[in-house]
C-alpha cells in the first residue's frame, strides 16, 4: 500500500486532460465570462454585445433575409483569390528570374527594398486617384502587399537549387522549358510554402483594409463599416468574427493540406 | 541481365581500342576573385581514354581531377589546351556524357522510379510506356526492387547512389562520368557498390571515367589509372591494370600495385 503513488494518479490524469484541451478551455472561459458580464447587466455599453448576440448576428447574416454576410464573404474571397493568384504568379516569376540572373536581382533590389516597409493601406489613396473607386483598387492592393514575401521566397528557393542539379539536367539535354518546369519550379517550391503562407496573411489583411476604404460593391470589410454606421453592432462583430475564422481556416487548413501533399510526402518537412 | 554474372569474363579494351577522349596540355586557371589571387587548378594535363576502358582519375583531394572530369562533361571549360571527344572539341554538356556526383543530386519531389525516368523524359525520344519499362528495368538492375515508389528522403546513402547510377545508365550514355561517387558512403556499402559497379561496367557498352582519391577503389575498378599530382594537377603516371578480376581480395601483385600507387600519391603530397 503506497498512497504516495496512488494519490497523484488522478491528478496526473486531470493535468493531462487540462493540457490537451487547454486552448479550447481558455477560449470557452473567455467567451463564457464575456457572456456572463454582459448578460448579467454588469456592462451597459451598446457597443459591446453579448457573444450570443454576435453568433445570432452571424447566423442572420449568413442564412437569413438577404444573406448579406454570406454574399459579402463570397465577394471578398473572390477579390482575395484573384489578387493572391496574380501575386503568386508575378512574385514567383520575378523571384525565379532574379534567382537565376543575379544582375536582374540587383536591378530589382532598390524597388524591393523600398516596397518592403510600405503598408498596403497607403497604396489605396494613390491607386484610387488613378483608378477611381472600383474593384481594381482593391485587387491591386492585395497584389501589391502579397507579392513581396512570395518574391523573396521564390528568390531564396531558386538560389538554393544546386549547380549539380542544373548540371544533371543539362547532361540529359533538357530544353530551357523542361529545365524550368521540371527542376527550377519544383526546386524553388520546396522552400516556398512559408512565404506563400505569409503572402496569404498579407493578402487577407489588405483585402479587408481596401474594402473599408474603397467601399465599392459588397464585401466583409464593407459590411462591417456599413453596420457601424447603422449601429448594427451584432453584424459588425459578426463580420469581425468571420474575418478571424476565415483567416484561421486559410492558415490552419489550406497550407497544412498543401504541405501534406508536397513537402511532407517528399520527406522534406522537419 | 543481372549484376554479377559477367564479372569474370571482362572483355579487355586493350591498346587496339580507338581513342574516344583526348586531352592535350590542359590548363585551368580560375581568375582572381574577391581579392584572392588567381588559382592554377590544372597545370599541364595530357591523356587519352580508349573506348570501353574503365579509366580512373586517382589523386589527392582538391587536386583538380574533378575539374578535369567536369570539363569532359562540358560543365566547365579549359583555359588552355585542347579536349576532344571523338576528335571534336567539347561544346557543352550532352546526353552522350552522363554524370553521377558524390552527393547523389536526386530530385526529392520525385519517386525512385520517376528519378530514374528523369533523363529519359528529357531526351524526348521515348513514349511514356517505353520510359516506364526502361525505368522499371533499371530499378531491378540496380537492386532497388520494392523501392520504386519511395521518395529519396527515405533511402540510405547507398540506395540513393544506386538511384543516381540507374538514372544515368537508363539513358545509355556513351560515357559515364563518376565524380567520387562512393566517397560519402560507409565502408560496407561502398564495398558492395564497387562490386556491383564492376559487374555493370563489364556488360555495359559504356566508357567509364571515374574520379577517386581511394587507391583500393581505383585498383578494383580500373583498366587504366591516371595518377594526378596535388594542385596544380599534372599526371604523374598512367598505369594500365591488366590483373584478373574480381580484385576483391589482394594477392601479391595487387598489393605491389597498391604500394606503388600510394607512393606516387604520397610523393606528390610532399611536393
Amino acid at each position: 500500500m503506497t498512497p504516495t503513488i496512488a494519490a497523484p494518479q488522478w491528478r496526473d490524469r486531470l493535468r493531462d486532460t487540462l493540457t490537451r484541451y487547454s486552448s479550447l478551455l481558455v477560449t470557452l472561459a473567455f467567451v463564457g465570462l464575456w457572456q456572463l458580464v454582459v448578460g448579467a447587466g454588469l456592462l451597459h455599453n451598446p457597443a459591446v454585445p453579448a457573444p450570443s448576440a454576435v453568433l445570432a448576428g452571424l447566423y442572420r447574416g449568413l442564412l437569413e433575409g438577404q444573406h448579406v454576410l454570406f454574399f459579402a464573404t463570397l465577394d471578398t474571397l473572390g477579390r482575395l483569390t484573384l489578387g493572391y493568384a496574380v501575386a503568386v504568379l508575378g512574385g514567383a516569376t520575378l523571384g525565379i528570374l532574379a534567382g537565376r540572373h543575379p544582375d536582374f536581382a540587383s536591378a530589382l533590389n532598390p524597388i524591393v527594398a523600398l516596397w518592403i516597409p510600405l503598408p498596403a493601406i497607403v497604396t489605396i489613396p494613390v491607386l484610387s486617384l488613378w483608378l477611381g473607386s472600383g474593384e481594381a483598387v482593391t485587387v491591386l492592393t492585395v497584389i501589391f502587399s502579397a507579392w513581396i514575401p512570395i518574391y523573396l521566397g521564390a528568390l531564396q528557393g531558386t538560389r538554393s537549387i544546386s549547380v549539380q542539379q542544373l548540371w544533371v539536367m543539362r547532361a540529359y539535354g533538357a530544353s530551357r522549358w523542361s529545365e524550368l518546369r521540371k527542376v527550377i519550379v519544383p526546386g524553388a517550391f520546396v522552400h516556398m510554402i512559408p512565404s506563400l503562407r505569409v503572402g496569404m496573411g498579407y493578402a487577407w489583411r489588405a483585402v479587408i483594409a481596401a474594402e473599408i476604404i474603397v467601399e465599392h460593391g459588397r464585401g466583409i470589410g464593407i459590411t462591417i463599416f456599413a453596420a457601424r454606421q447603422f449601429f448594427d453592432v451584432a453584424t459588425m462583430y459578426a463580420g469581425v468574427l468571420m474575418i478571424a475564422l476565415l483567416g484561421l481556416a486559410l492558415d490552419h487548413l489550406v497550407f497544412p493540406a498543401l504541405e501534406r501533399v508536397t513537402i511532407k510526402r517528399w520527406g522534406l518537412a522537419t | 541481365m543481372s549484376a554479377g554474372t559477367m564479372e569474370h569474363e571482362v572483355q579487355r579494351p586493350g591498346a587496339a581500342a580507338p581513342k574516344v577522349v583526348e586531352a592535350r596540355h590542359l590548363r585551368k586557371v580560375y581568375p582572381e576573385a574577391h581579392g584572392q589571387p588567381p588559382v592554377v587548378a590544372i597545370d599541364d594535363v595530357s591523356f587519352e581514354v580508349r573506348r570501353r576502358e574503365f579509366t580512373v582519375f586517382l589523386g589527392p583531394s582538391g587536386c583538380g581531377k574533378s575539374t578535369t572530369l567536369h570539363m569532359i562533361g562540358g560543365f566547365e571549360r579549359q583555359s588552355e589546351g585542347s579536349l576532344l571527344v571523338h576528335g571534336q572539341p567539347i561544346r557543352g554538356p550532352g546526353p552522350d556524357r552522363g554524370i553521377v556526383f558524390q552527393d547523389f543530386v536526386l530530385f526529392p519531389w520525385r519517386t525512385v522510379l520517376a528519378n530514374i525516368a528523369f533523363g529519359l523524359e528529357m531526351m524526348k525520344r521515348y513514349t511514356r510506356a517505353e520510359i516506364a519499362e526502361r525505368a522499371h528495368h533499371y530499378v531491378e538492375h540496380l537492386g532497388l526492387g520494392g523501392f520504386a515508389n519511395a521518395y529519396p528522403s527515405t533511402l540510405s546513402g547507398g540506395m540513393k547512389q544506386r538511384v543516381a547510377i540507374a538514372r544515368t545508365l537508363a539513358t545509355q550514355p556513351e560515357f559515364m562520368l563518376m565524380d567520387e561517387p562512393f566517397a560519402a558512403l560507409d565502408a560496407q556499402t561502398r564495398d558492395r557498390l564497387i562490386a556491383d559497379l564492376a559487374a555493370i561496367a563489364s556488360e555495359q557498352n559504356t566508357t567509364f571515367l571515374f574520379v577517386t582519391h581511394d587507391v583500393r577503389e581505383a585498383i578494383r575498378l580500373a583498366d587504366r589509372v591516371l595518377v594526378f599530382s596535388p594542385r596544380p594537377a599534372r599526371i604523374v603516371e598512367s598505369i594500365e591494370v591488366t590483373l584478373p578480376r574480381p580484385r576483391d581480395a589482394y594477392g601479391a601483385e595487387l598489393l605491389e600495385l597498391d604500394r606503388h600507387m600510394r607512393s606516387l600519391i604520397g610523393k606528390g603530397a610532399e611536393g
